[in-house]
């Protein structure tokens, strides 16, 4: 890994969030949609926390900014202002 | 003296798991006991939060000036003193300030709506709040006194000295209530030395370091505080307000945890999302619901034998009352057993006025030291729950928790449900019958049913299904009306409105028939 760090793209952050709160089994469809008002808990949040570390690098999504910016556009650009890593597919985890 | 009868096969077996009796300090308080650690090793680390650090003369330093000026404050043998103290070094600081007092702590959120905290107050007689949040705290609840916990460097004081009775009371832990009200469990200080010394289910010694992360409010925190301030060891609070798998990670391996306990949908999480969280752990204890084989199948292949422990027990039981060690999994187990009684605790399966053979269902009975003096202000459910037995020619206080249960062959204690309506969720206690008597109350409800629903996700929440009195009832509503009564995780994620409550034929309601016609998934 370099020390240059590649923001990774907010729309590619949007649809692999969206995706994957839908596997958690949230009703999110959209940018506005809530985390907690589409279901998620405070177990759902450690889940999605611990896979956006997973893809963006730990760190990537800060406990605090979930429970105060939770719609899915509030998310996404916290993972874009955090990661560490792009998330592109097959690159290795920080 | 009422008796419970047993035949042979049914006493043999009871006798067998019960030879719990371990020598422990039963004549010595948790201030006392804490106190021989100070003197033993004063410059040992005790609590460790973050950059913070106590060592064991400097937490007995700062309770001594906190007790004093709860004493200033009018604290007496005896009081209850409600503690409302984020995770820190101060709340330990007054955990120990209100039990050199000879008082006892009543620990609460500030996020609990007002109403119920009222209610608390007044049941457990509470006219003195210690926290660390003054000025949102401060005429909130007028005629309570509010405290300030923070101390500086150089205060010092005394000792109070107060000669505290190992029977009296050291904390109130608050769980749901079918009728409404919260029940009130308070514990003795001898409830606390009983689990923490000659533990089976855990190594705690000078060198024991326990993470402390369960709210305090759940008595989970009795064992993360106690189990290693008594000993000597070290308490190491986990540093955020909320949990992250690699936060979690770098704090256990940092400081070299040696043991940790999870509830059960935590360490089920943990282990599907980032199982490497607890690879620097020696113990890994785990409990509060139902394990799922899929998990502990997963902790046992990747963390090996030796590692996990499954715990039960009700707060009724101060935290623990029985555990098993998960060595390996047998070929089609079905479940996991929750074991046998840790030390000094006793576990009977009872069917009416009988003791249950082996292979026979029945209640789960409880007994010994940790038992709760009884419910505050509640004489008839304690004339129901906690009851008193001869068994086996001795009598014997008992405590029926409502769950069922039966012995394996090998007297291994086997979890077969709830013989009430009782849930627990993420750890969390809730009695169906507290929600569904708010919502009953409800002028635009004119029936409810509350139920336990599971998410796309695999995850239990609560759904309530309301027959409304008219258009005017709304989900947002109803939700904001039990946001004001309730503790947020007890208010139903989802509310759902219906005609009619469909019946099964007995007369009760039918969830299966509502879950189907409701369309009741979470999507």
């Amino acid at each position: 890994m370099t020390d240059q760090v590649t923001r990774p793209d907010l729309a590619a952050i949007q649809e692999w969030l969206l995706g994957t709160c839908r596997d958690l089994g949230l009703r999110a469809t959209g940018p506005d949609d809530d985390f907690f008002e589409t279901g998620g808990t405070s177990l759902t949040a450690i889940k999605l926390i611990a896979k956006a570390e997973e893809r963006y690098g730990d760190g990537a999504l800060p406990p605090d900014d979930l429970f105060t910016q939770s719609s899915m556009h509030g998310i996404a650009a916290s993972i874009g202002r955090n990661a560490t890593v792009t998330g592109t597919p097959g690159e290795s985890r920080a | 003296m009422d008796r419970l009868h047993a035949g042979d096969a049914a006493r043999e077996a009871h006798r067998r798991i019960n030879r719990t009796t371990a020598p422990y300090p039963a004549d010595q308080s948790v201030p006392a006991l804490f106190a021989r650690q100070v003197a033993r090793s004063p410059e040992s680390t005790a609590v460790v939060h973050g950059r913070d650090r106590l060592t064991y003369r400097e937490l007995d330093r700062a309770a001594n000036v906190v007790a004093a000026r709860l004493a200033a404050h009018g604290t007496r043998p005896g009081d209850p003193v409600g503690v409302c103290v984020r995770r820190s070094t101060d709340l330990v600081v007054a955990l120990l300030a209100v039990l050199k007092c000879g008082a006892h702590y009543v620990p609460f959120e500030a996020s609990w709506p007002d109403g119920r905290l009222t209610g608390l107050f007044e049941q457990a007689g509470v006219g003195v709040l210690l926290t660390d949040r003054v000025e949102e705290l401060t005429g909130r609840f007028p005629p309570a006194k509010v405290v300030a916990v923070a101390t500086a460097p150089g205060d010092d004081a005394p000792d109070p000295g107060i000669g505290i009775d190992p029977g009296a009371l050291a904390y109130v832990n608050f769980t749901s209530g079918s009728t409404g009200r919260p029940k009130g469990v308070p514990i003795a200080h001898r409830g606390v030395t009983r689990l923490v010394f000659g533990a089976r289910y855990a190594d705690l010694d000078s060198g024991a370091v326990v993470l402390h992360m369960a709210p305090v409010t759940f008595d989970a925190a009795t064992f993360e505080i106690w189990g290693p301030l008594l000993h000597g060891g070290v308490c190491v609070l986990y540093p955020s307000e909320r949990l992250r798998c690699s936060e979690l990670r770098t704090v256990l391996a940092g400081h070299g945890v040696t043991v940790v306990f999870l509830t059960t949908a935590l360490f089920n999480t943990i282990l599907d999302e980032a199982p490497d969280t607890l690879d620097s752990v020696r113990t890994v204890l785990t409990g509060g619901e139902a394990h799922s084989l899929r998990h502990i199948g997963a902790a046992l292949a990747r963390y090996g034998p030796g590692r996990l422990v499954s715990v039960y027990g009700p707060t009724e039981c101060t935290t623990f009352a029985t555990f098993h060690p998960v060595d390996a999994l047998g070929p089609g187990e079905e479940s996991l057993p929750i074991g046998l009684p840790i030390q000094n605790t006793r576990v009977y399966v009872v069917d009416g006025d009988e003791l249950c053979a082996p292979g026979r269902a029945g209640e789960i009975l409880l007994a010994g030291p940790g038992l709760s003096p009884g419910y505050l202000a509640a004489p008839e459910l304690n004339r129901d729950r906690f009851i008193v037995r001869d068994v086996d020619g001795v009598p014997e206080r008992l405590y029926r928790t409502g769950d069922r249960g039966a012995l394996r062959e090998d007297g291994v204690l086997m979890f077969h449900g709830r013989v009430d309506d009782q849930v627990k969720i993420n750890g969390y206690r809730i009695e169906l019958g507290e929600i569904s008597y708010h919502l009953g109350r409800h002028r635009d409800v004119r029936q409810n049913y509350v139920t336990v629903v599971e998410t796309a996700a695999g995850e239990k929440s609560l759904a309530a299904f309301v027959v409304a009195e008219g258009p005017q009832c709304t989900p947002a509503g109803l939700r904001d009306y039990l946001s004001e009564l309730l503790p947020g995780y007890m208010v139903p994620g989802q509310i759902r409105f219906c005609a009619e409550l469909p019946l099964s034929p007995t007369g009760k309601v039918d969830r299966r028939a509502l879950l189907a016609t409701a369309g009741a998934q979470s999507r």
